[in-house]
């Protein structure tokens, strides 16, 4: 399958998931609400062009505003990732493999300790910028924390879970 | 000049953030104000479509509770009907209904439409309910929303074949109910915290209530009729400062599982709004 078709798909796919499933999760507690869609940024290509990825994110927030009824809150959200993941990469991925053409954030491509530290950080500001929205109007404080952190939690579990589902770990390849 | 554009050209994309940061939050701040957004019926349209074949499916997994439902309404009404009640007292007579109501020209004051959800949320700040039912139908927005259990929402926005109701489960809800055994009346909102419970201000602390008591719609509300199931008292304590019990509610309607609601119109809410609003010039 060529690129933009793949990506297409994969843009849909997540934004149904999202939509269709996740936000209609029977609460498990009223901390928690998972959030799998901005996945989709993460997983870009390394060689995407920042303002491309900022319109990205700007389109998947605001399609997934359209299902939840509150428009700007995850188009909000989804930019800040987009916005903060090339700094992010600048830091941790060495300047050869981010020049790469063909690759995108991975276990494979960083190595699984330092993508996983890039997914955690991503993951909470994606979440505590949406709950700090979410909830500007309200004073507690304690329960501002609690969300972001269990919702980040959730979320990581999610993440990782997809991440060994849809793109094992294979032993790289010898030349 | 030419450093200015300079100095553009570098800070382009911190711009470009800053710009569509700023696009995403005045749209969630001007449409949390209204509730209503021209801009967004398109969008719900289109969404609303893919919620609908999506409902299409999960409404299966749920046949059993709605029949149930279903059962239980039709007693209720069956119970209503005029044959199920006699006269066992021959000699008396009913005066009071041809006296205040003349039969021939009992006008009626709201319309029930039946409507399916389409999609539904319970777990965020503001929770939202798409129903399949829009202008075309002749669903406009202040309309009243009920499930058979108990009362639902307030519709905000219409499209041509959908419309969004803003759910008790909102910020920015706020009902005029009453406790069913004293009458009195409060404003019903919630705070946002835990979808099985709303709260009651402005019930004052001589009103004798009791844990479980039912809670009616009041006859000051303008959307939704006189009576009807709110849900059971919870919890209440009086407030330390002020004059007011602080009372919780369990809703009577299951908003995780909404399927067929009720959309009441009521047919004189213009007129009423007119002539107060010439009342208060």
């Amino acid at each position: 399958m060529s690129d933009p078709i793949k990506y297409i798909f994969r843009f849909l796919l997540f934004l149904f998931v999202q939509a269709l499933v996740l936000n209609h999760m029977p609460p498990l507690h009223r901390f928690i609400t998972p959030y799998l869609y901005f996945l989709f940024i993460i997983w870009m290509p390394f060689n995407t062009g920042r303002v491309a990825l900022l319109f990205t994110g700007f389109l998947l927030g605001i399609s997934l505003d359209v299902f939840t009824k509150s428009p700007g809150l995850h188009a909000s959200s989804a930019l800040l990732v987009a916005y903060l993941r090339p700094f992010l990469i600048n830091l941790m991925v060495p300047k050869d493999t981010r020049e790469l053409a063909v690759g995108s954030p991975g276990i494979q491509s960083m190595g699984a300790a330092s993508y996983i530290l890039f997914i955690t950080l991503l993951t909470f500001f994606h979440h505590g910028w949406l709950v700090f929205l979410e909830w500007m109007t309200f004073g507690n404080f304690i329960y501002f924390l609690g969300k972001v952190f269990f919702s980040t939690l959730v979320s990581l579990l999610l993440i990782l879970l997809t991440e060994l589902l849809f793109r094992p770990v294979r032993k790289a390849k010898r030349r | 000049m030419r450093n200015i554009f300079l100095l553009i050209r570098r800070f382009a994309v911190l711009l470009l953030f800053i710009g569509l940061q700023a696009l995403s939050i005045s749209m969630l701040v001007s449409y949390s104000k209204s509730h209503r957004a021209k801009y967004m019926e398109l969008a719900y349209e289109a969404s609303g479509r893919i919620n609908k074949q999506y409902s299409n499916v999960t409404r299966y997994f749920s046949l059993a509770e709605n029949n149930r439902f279903l059962v239980k309404e039709n007693e209720r009404l069956n119970n209503l009907l005029a044959q199920n009640f006699t006269k066992i007292d021959t000699g008396f007579v009913e005066k009071t209904v041809s006296l205040i109501i003349d039969s021939n020209t009992v006008t009626r004051k709201y319309l029930w439409r039946e409507a399916r959800v389409i999609n539904n949320s319970v777990n965020a700040q503001n929770n939202y309910i798409t129903v399949e039912r829009g202008r075309l139908q002749g669903v406009l927005p202040d309309m009243a929303v009920v499930s058979p259990a108990g009362i639902v929402g307030i519709v905000t926005d219409v499209s041509d074949n959908m419309c969004v109701v803003m759910s008790l489960l909102h910020r920015k809800s706020n009902t005029s109910v009453s406790h069913k055994n004293s009458g009195v009346t409060g404003i019903l909102e919630w705070n946002g915290l835990n979808p099985e419970r709303l709260q009651i201000r402005g019930i004052p602390k001589s009103t004798k209530l009791t844990k479980g008591d039912t809670v009616v719609t009041s006859n000051l509300s303008l959307n939704f009729p006189e009576g009807m199931m709110v849900g059971t008292i919870a919890e209440f304590f009086k407030d330390e400062e002020g004059n007011n019990y602080r009372v919780t509610v369990k809703p009577a309607a299951n908003f995780f599982t909404l399927e067929y609601v009720y959309i009441i119109e009521n047919l004189f809410l213009k007129e009423q709004q007119e002539l107060e609003q010439r009342a208060k010039k």
